[in-house]
């Protein structure tokens, strides 16, 4: 009878390194939006107006990534009407969001609306627990877990707009 | 005061609603492609919000700016949101959104470490808090 470990089987392995993926992925997107932040913050910030930063800032977003992502637009014009559904209204929710953002910061201190905001992947969170089940598991540790970061950049946010 | 809070709170809820959808939406394209299409949905909208706060405001934008404004589209609109859709692509909404949430920090460390910003004590809890909920997340089976 052989001691050695069963290997894991392929799905698993696939998953995990899915996931690994998917992390520096995400370290990535913060880090960039970090910088962007930082950018935004020390160069344009007092010079444009906010709302005005953004739009110029996503036109020339939106243009960059046009280039690069012809190649692939070609081949996902036969993607289901659903993705392209569920796409447009995730625009729609993202820019609704920095709307609400402008006029959150025009009416209320920067020391309240910051840590409000560091909340959302709470929501991502509480959403994807009730209307993902079939797509996703959130466990009891993972809730644990983003509350806890939830908490600290909330707390980061606080102390930054002291 | 509470319009203020309210607006916050109505920001918060569409990131999260729009985490939600880029998940569904991913299952059947590209990422890049998510990613184009959802600024091009945004140009218009952004467009709209700027001209009702101050339309002039619009025209008058230094020249000396708009580079740095194209830096600013590309790390937090075409490189952000594209590695934003590419992580809730390949780790799902429940460990991406999280991951994605700590910017703030990174913001912060950056902050205290290029522009000489001090260190506070809300940092620290915040990044002692933020590696506890990542470890937690990420060793979540």
């Amino acid at each position: 009878m052989s001691t050695t470990a069963k290997p894991p089987a392929p799905e698993k392995v696939v998953r995990s390194s899915r996931v690994i993926e998917g992390t520096l992925l995400g370290l990535g997107a913060a880090g960039s939006y970090a910088v962007g932040q930082v950018v935004s913050k020390s160069v344009v910030s007092g010079v444009v107006q906010p709302q005005v930063a953004t739009f110029f800032a996503l036109l020339f977003g939106t243009l960059i990534i046009s280039v690069f992502s012809a190649r692939h637009l070609r081949a996902d014009i036969h993607a289901p009407r659903s993705s392209f559904l569920f796409i447009t209204l995730a625009g729609l929710c993202a820019s609704s969001g920095v709307m609400g953002m402008f006029f959150a910061l025009k009416n209320a201190p920067v020391v309240i609306i910051s840590p409000i905001f560091a909340l959302n992947p709470l929501v991502a969170l509480i959403l994807t627990s009730i209307f993902l089940q079939r797509l996703e598991r959130v466990t009891v540790r993972m809730m644990a877990g983003g509350l806890l970061v939830v908490a600290g950049a909330a707390l980061v946010a606080y102390g930054a707009s002291l | 005061m509470l319009a203020g809070i309210l607006f916050a709170l109505i920001a918060m809820t569409m990131w999260g609603v729009g985490a939600i959808f880029v998940r569904l939406g991913l299952r059947g394209m590209r990422a890049s492609t998510g990613t184009f299409i959802s600024l091009l949905v945004g140009v218009p909208f952004s467009l709209a919000v700027a001209l009702v706060m101050d339309w002039r405001a619009l025209a008058e934008v230094p020249f000396s700016v708009l580079p740095w404004l194209v830096l600013v589209g590309l790390l937090n609109f075409q490189l952000g949101r594209f590695l934003n859709y590419s992580a809730i692509s390949a780790a799902g909404v429940s460990r991406a959104a999280p991951i994605i949430g700590i910017a703030p920090l990174f913001a912060s460390l950056i902050a205290v470490v290029f522009l000489g910003e001090t260190l506070s004590v809300y940092l620290l809890l915040g990044t002692v808090s933020i590696v506890g909920g990542l470890g937690l997340i990420l060793s979540s089976q």
